[in-house]
């Protein structure tokens, strides 16, 4: 085609030339008729539908490597476009259809708004910036990463009490305007890769749009928002602190409803805030926070970082003695997991003649292993000290 | 109020929104903005896609959908590729269902039948193509062998025949026995096969002795004209030069050196028949040998194969070996598993053959196409295929373009019966121009199904008229390709 560009139109056919992966089965082998392990694309799309399949291919399109495929793979995605549908449902629902709009306040926002805002703009650049490169994998990684962990894990649960809880009515509004707004341009780019589910999505959401289409509609653009990036350091250092108490809840099998007090030595930063204190308590199920010097008696270590260490108080139902027998359990299983890996790891036949993913399955079981004992242990020293 | 199904349910939303976005025309370009272009590369019209079309156009419409709410003037065309042998083979076989051949309906209806199916099949891969969500200009949509690219494969030719980069000759190529016809080197599939090596005792001219080579094909030695060794092998160092006599048929040939023989395989000595091995046929250009054809288009040995003519190449191959045993020339016979190509379609053995074509003569077309990518006019993603297409452009063949088929662009050649004289011309003639006889024929082969592909990103555009749509959108944005076009060139 460059030969006779050349020779015919003196101009070259093309700028830029993609060089698409090779699509191979799971195991990596070429597909082929007589090996039986193709995978039909029209039988895919009647199955999942071709949005999963589209976004599947795309965030599997690592430039220079090829692509081995696996329906499981196709399913995940599904389910990835499941979660966009009952967010964007969950959304339509909790707004006021009739006053909404996405023009958001931008001196009347919350802490977790302004934290959103802030991701939503980064994940612009990052889409964006992929997609010019045909870095097909990193944009979809991305925007995949943003709606799923960040918007629909701990925004929308974040705004939850707004949305719910009549004390927070003088809120409810600005704050469904941000939750349009993201809504709105996080459709706008996953438009690309799984275009028929975000156009009906689209269609349903009550703003004033620029064109009929999503389809046709304008790419979000990036924008300067430096003076949102302390506030979204702020949530993100929160996100941490509840991480650390959901963990010791679920390895000490506290249910949601029991609510716990913890104890915060701060380091390098200031006691939490009101509006940062109320996040954590809807956010980790907590009740009280105090300030202290040094570790409680009968309490869990939930986070220790070089700015603060939080801990959770045990309440007097807890039996310690019972805990440690069952935690010496849990020791003992994720320390097998650790060593299982360790000895697959280390044999240079199975390193020598597994697939490639089975082998990354491996080291992903021991990383997972490695870090649950290690959560294990400091439970553990918690009880013993 | 709006509020979305409870289940997410993708096939009654895809299958609404692709109809109305189709019928809205938001498909077309806007003819604002800067152009961002793709054009189609043409999925063939007698497979069902496959997923290596699954991404090569989903990655498409990924790029074409987010430059379109870039803003940009944002064209993608559609098409779909005739695929040559394919679409024949297909064709044939639903007629040999029938207990027809080809040549029972003739040229003609052949072909008109095939335009029938050709255009049901294209019907389907359009569905498929709308099935994964591509925006694609339909308005656009063209057809490897539809006339507006007949007119642009013509004229290409005709240009390049008077500039003398396109000549007939004969050429070794990868011939398939049972179609009859050429085949690319992408046409031809790989397969580990078991058998035997065998070591044969070519004795010396002169003061006795003998060289022992080693072959994969005994059936061919009847057309050697060399045996070769490697330069640099002190085993036979001495002996380059020498007159060698070739057993059974007592000709002499010569021992040659040349880089391209393995030290390692077999002996280190093979020998060499031009006519029906292609690294053959490139030792025989470089040493100038004699190129002796033993086997004709129907893989049966011909008059130059002696007692063995009218063999098939299997019983040859049992004779020959069979003989050389007689004369005590049988060093040995090894098991050999080696890779055979097999036609792609009906997975016949390949037979490597001299044979009449029409080629392009690459070098002098390759030049820009060299210089362009070297720097990076034409950007590779990811850029390590600058290298792999460098690579191969430097050292491009000739490009045999003709094909022995019904389907595809015939060859705008047209020889006299009165008087011999070639007439290449755009349109059809009428008489020769050199004796009046108005007795012509028509070349009776088609061009390669990539001729017109070469031709794709700007022919589809409307070349060779200028059109509004080649001034705005040629040079096109991006190709969105597997590795296998970098041999296209």
């Amino acid at each position: 085609m460059i030969t006779m560009g050349m020779e015919f139109m003196e101009e070259v056919p093309f700028h830029h030339v993609y060089i698409n992966q090779l699509i191979r089965d799971k195991k990596g082998r070429k597909m082929s008729k007589s090996l039986g392990n193709g995978i039909d694309p029209i039988e895919v799309v009647e199955e999942y539908g071709a949005d999963a399949m589209r976004f599947t291919l795309s965030i599997l399109a690592g430039q220079g490597r090829d692509i081995n495929l696996d329906v499981k793979n196709i399913l995940n995605y599904k389910h990835f476009a499941n979660k966009i549908w009952n967010a964007s449902r969950f959304s339509l629902m909790n707004i006021d259809q009739t006053t909404v709009t996405d023009a958001y306040k931008k001196d009347d926002l919350a802490l977790s708004d302004r934290w959103i805002l802030y991701r939503l703009n980064e994940t612009v650049r990052s889409v964006t910036q992929g997609l010019e490169g045909y870095d097909y994998n990193l944009s979809s990684k991305s925007i995949f990463e943003f709606f799923w962990n960040e918007f629909c894990d701990w925004y929308i649960e974040s705004i939850k009490p707004v949305l719910y809880q009549p004390e927070y009515a003088g809120r409810k509004q600005n704050t469904q305007s941000v939750l349009i707004h993201v809504l709105d341009k996080s459709l706008r780019l996953l438009h690309p890769f799984m275009p028929f589910i975000t156009e009906e999505i689209w269609q349903m959401l009550p703003i004033n749009k620029e064109k009929e289409h999503l389809m046709i509609s304008k790419w979000p653009e990036y924008e300067q928002m430096k003076d949102f990036e302390k506030d979204a350091n702020a949530f993100a250092n929160l996100m941490e602190v509840v991480r650390g108490i959901r963990n010791v809840r679920s390895e000490l099998q506290i249910p949601p409803y029991d609510k716990i007090d913890i104890s915060c030595i701060y380091k390098d930063t200031k006691p939490f805030t009101i509006e940062e204190t109320l996040y954590i308590q809807a956010l980790a199920s907590v009740n009280e926070i105090h300030q202290a010097s040094e570790k409680p008696s009968r309490s869990s270590t939930a986070l220790v970082s070089p700015i603060l260490d939080v801990y959770c108080h045990l309440s007097g139902t807890i039996d310690l003695e019972e805990e440690k027998v069952r935690l010496a359990k849990k020791i003992e299983k994720a320390e097998t997991d650790v060593k299982h890996a360790e000895k697959k790891l280390s044999n240079e036949k199975f390193i020598k003649n597994a697939d490639e993913a089975v082998i990354e399955e491996t080291k992903e079981k021991h990383r997972e292993a490695m870090m649950t004992l290690e959560r294990l242990r400091m439970l553990m020293s918690d009880f013993e000290g | 109020m709006a509020e979305l199904e409870k289940h997410y349910d993708p096939k009654d939303i895809e299958k609404k929104w692709y109809e109305r976005w189709e019928k809205s025309g938001d498909f077309k370009p806007t003819g604002h903005g800067k152009p961002y272009v793709i054009v189609i590369p043409p999925p063939n019209i007698t497979a069902r896609l496959h997923m290596g079309h699954g991404l090569n156009l989903t990655l498409q419409d990924i790029s074409i959908r987010f430059q379109r709410m870039m803003g940009k003037d944002t064209l993608w065309v559609a098409g779909e590729d005739h695929a040559g042998i394919a679409t024949q083979n297909v064709v044939e076989k639903k007629l040999k269902e029938e207990g027809k051949t080809k040549n029972d309906l003739g040229r003609p209806l052949f072909i008109e039948k095939t335009w029938q199916w050709a255009d049901e099949y294209r019907g389907h891969i359009r569905d498929q193509i709308r099935t994964i969500g591509c925006s694609v200009d339909w308005s656009r949509d063209r057809f490897t062998l539809d006339e507006g690219l007949n007119k642009a494969v013509r004229k290409v030719f005709v240009a390049l025949y008077e500039k003398g980069l396109i000549y007939r000759g004969k050429y070794i190529v990868n011939w398939c026995p049972r179609c009859n016809t050429v085949l690319s080197d992408e046409e031809v599939e790989h397969v580990d096969e078991k058998s035997s090596l065998w070591h044969f005792n070519y004795p010396l001219k002169e003061n006795g002795g003998y060289v022992t080579i080693a072959t994969t094909r005994p059936e061919t030695m009847l057309g050697d004209t060399a045996v070769a060794v490697n330069p640099s092998d002190e085993r036979y160092k001495h002996m380059i030069g020498k007159t060698l006599i070739l057993p059974i048929v007592n000709r002499e040939i010569p021992i040659i050196a040349d880089q391209y023989v393995d030290k390692e395989f077999g002996t280190g000595a093979v020998k060499v028949t031009p006519a029906h091995d292609p690294n053959d046929y490139q030792m025989g250009i470089r040493h100038n040998l004699e190129f002796i054809e033993v086997i004709d288009e129907n893989a049966i040995m011909n008059e130059n194969a002696g007692i063995y003519q009218g063999l098939d190449i299997k019983e040859a191959r049992k004779r020959v070996v069979e003989e050389i045993e007689r004369l005590g020339l049988l060093e040995k016979i090894e098991d050999y598993t080696h890779s055979v190509g097999h036609c792609y379609r009906c997975d016949t053995t390949i037979d490597p053959r001299l044979s009449d074509q029409w080629f392009v003569k690459m070098g002098p077309l390759a030049k820009k196409a060299i210089e362009v990518v070297e720097n990076d006019r034409v950007k590779f993603y990811p850029d390590r295929w600058k290298k792999v297409y460098l690579n191969w452009m430097y050292e491009v063949h000739d490009w045999c373009i003709s094909r022995q088929l019904w389907w595809g662009h015939a060859i705008p050649v047209w020889y006299c019966e009165n008087c011999g004289h070639i007439i290449v011309s755009e349109t059809d003639p009428s008489s020769c121009p050199a004796c009046g006889s108005d007795h012509l024929r028509q070349d009776e082969d088609v061009l390669d199904t990539w001729f017109s592909s070469a031709l794709w990103p700007f022919s589809t555009l409307g070349w060779p008229e200028q059109t509004q749509d080649l001034e705005k959108y040629y040079p096109t944005s991006t190709l969105v390709t597997g590795f296998d076009i970098i041999s296209f060139g």
